[in-house]
């Protein structure tokens, strides 16, 4: 690179002050940031990614965090040593941020139109005037529909990936030179992902904007940067350009990282020893269920699950998977339809007789810190489904509680233990514990591992997919991450608004997808291999799909006509 | 809603007479000497207590809709009359009361919760337990002490627009504190919101986004709490109108019980009741104007 780099950062050290001592957070980073270019910093939860990005924008919490040392260059300023009122003029103007949650990252009480204008103005840019004419073309520029309407909307009044759009039309107000977005589609469905990530780099080649991109996602990274730089524990591992470092990762960790994240174009289970005679140990039977919305939650929906099978359920917010497996647990009353458990109806179960059943199935929930009770050790949180369900108290709970936490990779001292001395990936190997005390014949896992680390996500995936093998345990595992889905079940099903639209062995509901919205949910999907980009679909996939009754397109595949 | 509360009311107002153990008419007059058999006997009538309950509870509402709440028994004035005489009075003394809270109040958590860890946020938030525990009674008598009998700056008592500062203030310094705490956990729980931050980002300079971002958003619950305190207030009225003898209904229903005089207890607890309903519809289209969410759904 022979052109002077917009933004050149030298031995950045920052540091967290917690009760009397420091924690150093970032150990001198290097990098720099061309102009027009996009540059990824990747790295899983702890790395300082997210850090970095705040001490170069000045948000740091000023009441615990402090910058020790280093250089910002950014045009010819030092941004680590500007006087507060200088950045503040160059924060939303000439540097743009966007951050991960559109859902709270607005203001509820104040109209878009407000919210878009105010920097502008305040940063004397435009009078109030030409600023409202100026958003509403940034908000036809996003793709908003009725852009002239928009500005006197309210935040709630728009979807979390029409948010995003407005985030990112506000940021790019000002036409900064550099944005910084942070995270910016990981609380967004894949298929909006995807065209979030295609409008954000059309608008950086457009005008010529820098963008510094914070990602845990591999495939975001390989869809979007330039360069990479990988970062853990507030150190840079290794920087190059994005071909050669996935062609060529020269460090271990990096290898890990690429090793460990799931591609949708991998492999999938071989196949095991076929149980077509067994009968199935969930079936769901056209089973119907309303919140009082518009369209139901569950429309009409049938699937079985045999023994010692992993059924992948895949969708995105509001396509009712998450209802399917409450259901399926009877943790929500069906309108219509049966749930057979283990051959045995328990759509009408009630009390004693539901208690029991309830045993052979378990829940395993996606958010690891809210889903075990803060106040509770570890060993009662397991011991008590032994109690309740296998009579099991005293010593020989303890016992079994023991044993429990040693099949899921912990050590059976830490019973002892209140959740909170536990990392995100033990939580989940504790809940997955937990339920498995009760000896249940399927499981529910509703998105277990997308709160996690990639490499953590990875050892869970190994862990889930082994005690299926070992115990002959059924599981529903619900994602909406078809790479993760892929690399779990032998056999995936495809749901949205309620519906069933596609089921099949995995292999070949996603090697030749059927039905057009898993074509489309397929190729939204960021595959880490820079070669394969460009493959993003920036035209909004349609509305309405086929969604009537299934229909035979091979052996156990059925597609929605 | 709020009709449902206030036929509740009717129904308990009209069961209230019965609740005292004994006959109310005698118990009414216990205190008269000299009244025949007779008299009573055409009290009870007159009230209507010789029929069966029901048949009392639909005559009450009946003249109720008529708007007439029958005559006291001492003076045998219109019920409605005596309540609506001093309701003003009780109406402006808590709305003065409620805007002390609020002036004083507002401020102070917006300033514990912009410095939230510094002595000033130490020293409020004592402060404000002082107001919180501090009986208005006492209170009440320590405001006259010193500035009416001491100072001499206000009267020490009665009904007029000079006269309204002491018992306003009575009641309005301990809902201050109150008002202050809940501000403050407010402002604290906004200014760590994403949209805050993305304030931030964006440049705004810090004045604007306090007043615009954080305040607006954090005034919701306040708000919210604005009706329940409201409420309060007519009650603490009812204290602090009888320490400063200010002419409003709090000290004309602390008579009436003393005097027995049951029509006009019914009258005060159901135009209290009328107010406080009132006063909370419209508090939600206040909050409404505040929140967006709110007003469309």
């Amino acid at each position: 690179m022979t052109a002077k780099p917009l933004l050149e950062v030298r031995d950045l050290r920052v540091g967290f002050r917690t009760g009397g001592a420091e924690t150093p957070i970032l150990h001198g980073l290097d990098f720099a940031v061309n102009p027009g270019e996009i540059f990824a910093i990747v790295g899983e939860s702890g790395s300082g990614k997210s850090v970095t990005a705040m001490s170069l924008m000045g948000l740091l919490p000023r009441a615990s965090a402090r910058i020790d040392a280093g250089r910002a260059l950014f045009e010819g300023e030092d941004l680590l040593h500007l006087p507060p009122e200088r950045l503040r003029a160059i924060r939303g103007s000439r540097i743009g941020m966007i951050f991960q949650e559109p859902m709270t990252s607005l203001n509820p009480v104040l109209s878009i139109g407000r919210q878009m204008t105010e920097a502008p103005v305040a940063h004397g840019r435009a009078s109030r005037r030409d600023a409202a004419r100026l958003a509403v073309e940034m908000l036809e520029r996003v793709g908003i529909p009725e852009p002239a309407r928009r500005p006197r909307q309210f935040p709630h009044e728009f979807s979390g990936g029409m948010r995003q759009r407005v985030m990112i039309a506000m940021a790019m107000m000002m036409r900064p030179s550099l944005l910084i977005a942070d995270e910016p589609t990981t609380a967004l469905d894949v298929t909006v992902q995807a065209q979030i990530l295609g409008l954000m780099r059309d608008l950086v080649r457009e005008t010529g904007t820098s963008m510094i991109l914070i990602t845990h996602d591999m495939g975001v990274v390989a869809e979007m940067a330039d360069r990479v730089m990988v970062m853990r524990h507030g150190r840079i591992v290794e920087a190059a350009d994005t071909a050669s470092l996935f062609a060529r990762p020269t460090q271990p960790y990096t290898r890990d990282l690429l090793a460990a994240v799931p591609r949708i174009d991998g492999d999938t289970p071989a196949p095991g020893p076929a149980r077509k005679t067994a009968p199935p140990v969930l079936r769901l039977d056209t089973i119907t269920k309303s919140f009082g919305g518009a369209r139901p939650a569950l429309a009409a929906v049938s699937l079985q699950i045999a023994p010692g099978e992993i059924l992948g359920l895949v969708g995105e917010s509001g396509s009712g998977k998450s209802t399917l497996g409450r259901a399926a647990a009877r943790l929500t009353e069906v309108d219509g339809g049966t749930v057979t458990l283990e051959g045995r109806d328990i759509t009408r179960l009630r009390g004693s007789r539901l208690r029991e059943v309830r045993a052979g199935v378990q829940m395993i929930f996606q958010d690891p810190y809210s889903s075990l009770d803060p106040r509770l050790r570890i060993g009662r949180t397991i011991a008590e489904p032994l109690a309740i369900h296998a009579g099991l108290r005293g010593r020989l709970a303890r016992a079994r509680t023991g044993e429990l936490l040693a099949q899921v990779g912990l050590d059976p001292e830490m019973a002892d233990r209140f959740p909170h001395e536990f990392s995100g990936g033990q939580r989940q190997r504790i809940a997955i514990a937990r339920a498995l005390a009760a000896k249940p014949r399927l499981i529910i896992a509703d998105e277990p591992t997308s709160a996690l680390d990639v490499s953590v996500q990875a050892q869970v995936l190994d862990l889930l997919g082994r005690l299926s093998v070992e115990r002959e345990l059924a599981f529903l595992f619900i994602s909406h991450d078809l790479s993760v889905v892929r690399k779990m079940a032998r056999r995936v099903a495809v749901m949205r608004a309620g519906r069933l639209l596609e089921i099949g062995p995995t292999a070949e509901v996603l090697g030749d997808p059927r039905h057009a919205y898993t074509r489309a949910l397929i190729a939204a999907a960021p595959i880490p291999d820079p070669a394969q980009r460009d493959r993003l679909t920036r035209a909004a996939p349609p509305g309405e799909y086929p969604d009537g009754p299934l229909r035979q397109v091979g052996q156990d595949h059925w597609v929605a006509a | 809603m709020g009709l449902l509360t206030i036929f509740a009311t009717t129904v308990a107002v009209t069961l209230l007479i019965h609740l005292v153990p004994g006959d109310p008419v005698q118990i009414m007059y216990a205190q008269s000497q000299g009244t025949t058999p007779e008299q009573l006997e055409a009290i009870r009538h007159s009230l209507g207590l010789d029929q069966p309950i029901v048949f009392q509870y639909l005559h009450f509402l009946g003249r109720l809709l008529h708007g007439d709440l029958g005559y006291t028994i001492r003076g045998h004035q219109a019920v409605l009359d005596v309540v609506l005489q001093r309701l003003p009075n009780t109406i402006a003394l808590a709305v003065t009361a409620l805007a002390i809270a609020v002036a004083i109040g507002l401020p102070m958590g917006f300033a514990a919760a912009y410095w939230q860890g510094s002595l000033l946020d130490a020293g409020l938030m004592i402060l404000s337990i002082g107001g919180i525990a501090i009986p208005s009674f006492w209170l009440g008598l320590m405001l006259m002490l010193f500035f009416a009998v001491d100072l001499g700056w206000l009267p020490v008592s009665g009904t007029g627009p000079l006269n309204i500062l002491l018992p306003a203030f009575t009641l309005g310094l301990s809902n201050a504190a109150i008002v202050a705490r809940m501000t403050r956990s407010s402002m604290i729980d906004v200014m760590s919101q994403d949209f805050v931050r993305t304030a931030e980002a964006k440049g705004l300079p810090r004045s604007t986004i306090l007043v615009h971002h954080v305040l607006r958003a954090g005034l919701v619950p306040v708000v919210t709490m604005l009706g329940l305190q409201f409420a309060f207030m007519m009650g603490g009225a009812v204290v602090v109108e009888n320490i400063f003898a200010w002419n409003g209904v709090g000290r004309m229903a602390v008579d009436a019980i003393f005097q027995r005089d049951y029509p006009l207890i019914q009258g005060f607890i159901l135009s209290f009741t009328v107010v406080v309903v009132f006063v909370s519809i419209l508090l939600d289209t206040v909050y409404a104007l505040i929140d967006p969410r709110i007003r469309r759904s």
